[in-house]
């Protein structure tokens, strides 16, 4: 495990608890009611939501409020490795998909959306690792452009375990090396999903919680600024006019 | 996603193309603001963006050193072997951003046909992988699509390469009523009778034609479309190796 941690830093020069850099933009695409575009270190992501809008009614079923429809799509130009040739419709993008979706089932306040669809579309355009953790930090800022009642800011991130210490965001390396992995996504204080890659002790999860706890209010209040100065600007753009 | 328009608003867009004004205030023969970035994928070896209007197109350019293992990778996924036999330079376009129904699989697949067509021509040491994404979608997709793929080409491809083989363009010209307009948006396009798209080389010379649409052509007028259609590629043409050079 040398090569994932020496002296103390990781492969990209970073210390065990930081994060990679990250940046939102709201509202980028113009035809969609709220669209965000996330850079996380290298990876990028694009999400965009349509809706909430009339929802088909072979879609609903009686017990449902609104149905949230998530498509999760990365080209095979994506990832770093050589680019791979594969048929439309891959079964990990699905299961992904499915899994954005339940942690938005619980964050969503779909009692004020009755009988409508909230379309949401997940393009990867680039991914360096922590995919998962990604889109759900995309697709929050996302619902939060289109105006989308939530219970509060989702938000993600992929921590390892390497050397008796967790790792914060896992970059597609790291993940690779099969580190013990656990992906979260909270609000505030209250956890939406976690899920793990590969084995784990089960002394090691309390730690790797509690850091993926911390890591996500850190994610939750850094994407929080980008948010604020979006509005802002909005806001100026308005008096201006 | 296709847009409904009425009769009374078809008729709207036509009579105005009739008097030379269309619905966002263009003249017929100009093309909306295009924007256009280079470098934005870090693990492409090039790759643009281009907004035309509210088309946006993202082309990413990999170049494969080792082709041995695409072959055997082909190979095993089972998939056809077409990309490597029918030229070193093979196109994939995914629209799957607008939606997953099979409109957008059709305008997926006639788009991936089309430049494909465009590309044949062109030789490379070793292949190399063209992909194209469409993330908004606003009509005149070709040309925009051909755009961000010839600037990428430009950055990707040796310069050696690119001196003796010309880089093809699009350019698709509508004929509404007596009017000629280029660079049509969705609502234009669904008003159209007839389209000729030409695909034109750097030196100006024709490598692809092709007609589309339901409504026919008169003979005269579609020559005179094709001669519309090179003179504004020439013009994509200096306007994008400008911009290009400006970043090289």
């Amino acid at each position: 495990m040398t090569d994932i941690l020496l002296n103390g830093r990781r492969v990209d020069g970073r210390r065990p608890n930081e994060h990679r850099l990250l940046r939102a933009q709201l509202g980028t695409q113009p035809q969609a009611d709220g669209s965000a575009l996330l850079e996380h270190g290298n990876s990028r992501l694009l999400a965009t939501v349509h809706g909430p809008a009339q929802a088909r009614a072979a879609d609903l079923s009686p017990e449902e409020d609104c149905v949230l429809r998530v498509l999760y799509n990365k080209p095979p130009f994506a990832s770093m490795t050589e680019r791979r040739r594969r048929g439309r419709g891959d079964r990990k993008q699905d299961e992904t998909a499915l899994l954005i979706e339940e942690a938005l089932g619980g964050v969503v306040l779909k009692q004020l959306y009755r009988r409508s669809q909230i379309e949401i579309r997940v393009q990867v355009l680039q991914s360096d690792g922590s995919e998962l953790s990604a889109a759900i930090n995309a697709v929050s800022l996302a619902l939060m452009d289109a105006g989308v009642a939530m219970r509060g800011h989702l938000a993600a991130v992929t921590v390892g375990y390497c050397d008796q210490a967790p790792l914060v965001d896992l970059n597609s390396y790291e993940q690779s090396a099969g580190l013990p992995s656990l992906t979260v996504a909270c609000v505030g204080q209250r956890v939406l999903h976690a899920s793990v890659g590969a084995r784990l002790h089960s002394q090691q999860l309390d730690p790797l919680l509690a850091c993926a706890s911390r890591a996500c209010a850190c994610v939750a209040n850094q994407l929080g600024q980008d948010v604020k100065a979006h509005l802002l600007a909005a806001c100026c753009f308005q008096s201006a006019a | 996603t296709r847009q409904l328009l009425s009769e009374p608003e078809r008729q709207y867009i036509f009579d105005s193309v009739q008097d030379a004004v269309r619905i966002d205030g263009r003249q017929c023969l100009a093309y909306r603001q295009a924007a256009l970035r280079l470098d934005l994928l870090c693990y492409a070896t090039a790759s643009a963006q281009v907004s035309l209007g509210e088309t946006d197109v993202l082309v990413s350019v990999r170049e494969e050193d080792n082709p041995g293992a695409t072959a055997q990778q082909q190979g095993s996924t089972g998939s056809s072997a077409s990309s490597s036999s029918s030229g070193p330079v093979s196109v994939w376009v995914d629209c799957s951003c607008l939606g997953s129904g099979p409109e957008q699989q059709q305008l997926a697949d006639e788009a991936q046909a089309h430049l494909s067509s465009l590309y044949r021509c062109l030789r490379t040491p070793t292949p190399v992988f063209v992909d194209i994404l469409l993330l908004g979608y606003d009509g005149d997709l070709l040309d925009a699509a051909s755009i961000a793929a010839s600037a990428a080409l430009m950055r990707a491809l040796p310069a050696s390469l690119l001196s003796a083989q010309a880089l093809p363009l699009f350019a698709t010209v509508h004929r509404i009523g007596s009017q000629q307009i280029v660079d049509a948006n969705q609502l234009e396009e669904s008003c159209s009778m007839a389209r000729v798209t030409v695909g034109v080389d750097s030196n100006g010379r024709l490598v692809a034609c092709q007609t589309c649409g339901e409504g026919s052509l008169q003979f005269e007028s579609m020559t005179e479309m094709i001669e519309t259609g090179v003179r504004k590629a020439m013009m994509l043409h200096d306007s994008v190796a400008k911009l290009v050079a400006r970043v090289l």
